[in-house]
């Protein structure tokens, strides 16, 4: 009998060969999609509050996301079959002028990780590029990023294009030089300083339990 | 006190000891000005045009010591003439390394393009696909010596040999293998994160000891390149990670440059909030560490008080919302960095990275003539 505890485990700890071993056993048991994927989900919840507390650093957070991402290959078609849906989708992008990507990278892993469906506009995208992708894929948040002071202020430009469009959808932020008093001051909905928090907030939002 | 000569008022700072002022610095491998503000400081200290650029493709190009003689700091800098991690233009018009790696423009900086490791599935691509620098090779080392010996025995400056190649062995592992997966390599696969680690300690160690070879009998401090191991709110990776990986290679970096001559202070950039490193870096024998960047995430007085007797500072001075500021907000800066890090020595006043093109000449120029009014020991702490 497969163990999900151990599934948990294996992402947790980054181990893609067991995390896909053990996946590709449960689903031959029968175990339930619903239930594999809670036990990673779980894990990425666990792994995202490790890394907000300081006990885990980028590099075992980038190997467990790869973990739950190998194992969703095995895991996808089931879920397809047993018609699980990701609970939302969120479009996530760095600000046009600045071409960071793995804190944008680390949030959208996350945002995976809680099966959230996640489209990544990638760096460098404009106003009208987030306007557009929101009314394409409606999604209950947008994530804008930003690295440098430089190109802070087109994430209010972003904001503003968002809102201009008669979007409401919920806008949070992040990105080193971000405090939490610009995000208000920019009428962001939220703002995290960590990607295992932006993985937290999204939680809040839809009011799914970690 | 008499007025100490830069050479000794550097070296006593770096001693621990106080000197007549606080010792100042502008012109190294991440303090520098970018070429706007270089052309225009130009007209404001009245020199007539510019010197002809170091380097060609960047956007730090001019080394001019008539500026660095107006603005009276103490240093004056020797430097490679080629530097592996620096892109220039290729035969293709596109951007290539000295490694052999592509890049991305993307004014005023560059950015790795795919790494050329990056699907690499064994340890022997690293030989395979890089072009690894002959050390031996005079053309990273050519009129060195020259010019180091006349500031040596011509000035009464500190000389200090900005660093053999712009990225140390962590963020050229990165370019090479990408950010992400060499991320991943460091927690999944240490054996490739070791030997690609190994391997580029080995090459810039080999091109630090051509540089010994070419001048270091007169250098008074030399530059590692330059490794971010940690980002603007915390470490990068975990210190064990550090330890594991880099540590090493700092203490073999160190060690060439202490056996050649162990007079010579090593100078590590290490960018973010890197308290929790600190330990380890004076451990490994790094002497200076810049820029202790000011951020929310480190506690300037606490690294002073915990650190200050093993670690000297240079830098410190906000390059993001202070130098852009007022003249009042340059000196005042200046006041701030200079009560919380000069007292006892161990400090040289510098920007936190290259002055950006939003920075007036007037600020920088303020800047330094504040260091010299409000710098001069004992230190009297300026009342809140």
């Amino acid at each position: 009998m497969a163990d999900l505890e151990q599934l948990t485990a294996a992402v947790e700890a980054g181990n893609r060969k067991t995390a896909t071993s053990l996946t590709t056993e449960a689903l031959a048991e029968g175990v339930a999609p619903q239930a594999i994927l809670d036990a990673m989900t779980s894990a990425m919840g666990s792994v995202g509050a490790r890394f907000s507390a300081g006990d885990i650093f980028v590099p075992e957070m980038l190997i467990a996301a790869r973990a739950m991402k190998e194992a969703m290959l095995v895991l996808e078609p089931s879920l397809v079959g047993a018609g699980v849906q990701p609970v939302a989708t969120a479009v996530i992008g760095t600000v046009e002028g600045d071409l960071h990507d793995i804190g944008k990278n680390l949030v959208a892993m996350m945002w995976k990780g809680a099966n959230i469906a996640v489209v990544d506009l990638g760096v460098n995208v404009s106003p009208q590029a987030f306007v557009d992708a929101v009314t394409e894929h409606k999604p209950v948040v947008v994530g804008l990023s930003a690295l440098l002071t430089t190109t802070m202020p087109m994430m209010k430009t972003t904001i503003d294009a968002l809102r201009a469009s008669g979007s409401s959808v919920k806008i949070v932020i992040g990105g080193a030089p971000i405090t939490p008093e610009y995000a208000e001051q920019i009428h962001a909905d939220g703002y995290a300083p960590d990607a295992g928090s932006a993985a937290a907030l999204i939680r809040d939002f839809l009011e799914v339990p970690a | 006190m008499p007025e100490m000569t830069s050479r000794e008022r550097v070296h006593t700072a770096l001693s621990h000891q106080e000197p007549d002022r606080v010792p100042t610095a502008l012109g190294g491998g991440p303090y520098s000005v970018v070429d706007d503000l270089y052309h225009r400081l130009l007209p404001a200290l009245s020199l007539p045009g510019p010197v002809e650029p170091f380097r060609s493709g960047h956007n730090v190009s001019y080394m001019d010591d008539r500026v660095l003689e107006l603005l009276g700091t103490d240093t004056r800098y020797v430097w490679p003439t080629m530097s592996p991690s620096s892109p220039v233009e290729g035969e293709d018009g596109g951007l290539i390394d000295g490694y052999g790696q592509p890049w991305n423009r993307a004014l005023p900086y560059y950015y790795p393009a795919a790494g050329i490791l990056e699907d690499a599935e064994d340890v022997d691509a690293i030989e395979e696909r890089i072009s690894w620098p002959d050390p031996t090779d005079p053309k990273w080392t050519a009129g060195v010596r020259a010019r180091a010996k006349a500031l040596h025995e011509g000035t009464d400056k500190f000389v200090v040999a900005r660093m053999v190649t712009s990225h140390g062995p962590y963020q050229t592992a990165s370019d090479l293998r990408g950010a992400e997966q060499f991320l991943m390599d460091m927690a999944a696969d240490p054996e490739f994160a070791q030997t690609l680690t190994d391997r580029v300690t080995d090459s810039i160690v080999g091109l630090i000891r051509a540089y010994l070879d070419a001048g270091g009998e007169y250098f008074d401090m030399i530059e590692l390149p330059g490794d971010d191991y940690a980002t603007q709110s915390g470490l990068a990776m975990s210190p064990a990670m550090f330890r594991q990986y880099f540590k090493p290679a700092i203490v073999r970096m160190v060690s060439t440059i202490k056996t050649y001559r162990p007079e010579i202070r090593v100078m590590l950039h290490c960018d973010g909030a890197i308290t929790p490193l600190l330990d380890d870096l004076a451990d490994a024998g790094v002497d200076v560490v810049h820029p202790l960047e000011p951020l929310p995430a480190t506690n300037i007085e606490q690294v002073k008080a915990t650190y200050g007797s093993r670690l000297s500072f240079l830098g410190a001075i906000d390059i993001k919302q202070a130098l852009p500021g007022t003249v009042d907000e340059v000196v005042a800066e200046a006041r701030l960095r200079i009560s919380q890090l000069a007292p006892g020595g161990g400090y040289i006043l510098a920007p936190a990275n290259h002055v950006q093109p939003d920075v007036a000449p007037e600020n920088l120029i303020a800047l330094f003539e504040a260091a010299r009014k409000y710098g001069q020991y004992p230190i009297r702490v300026p009342v809140a």
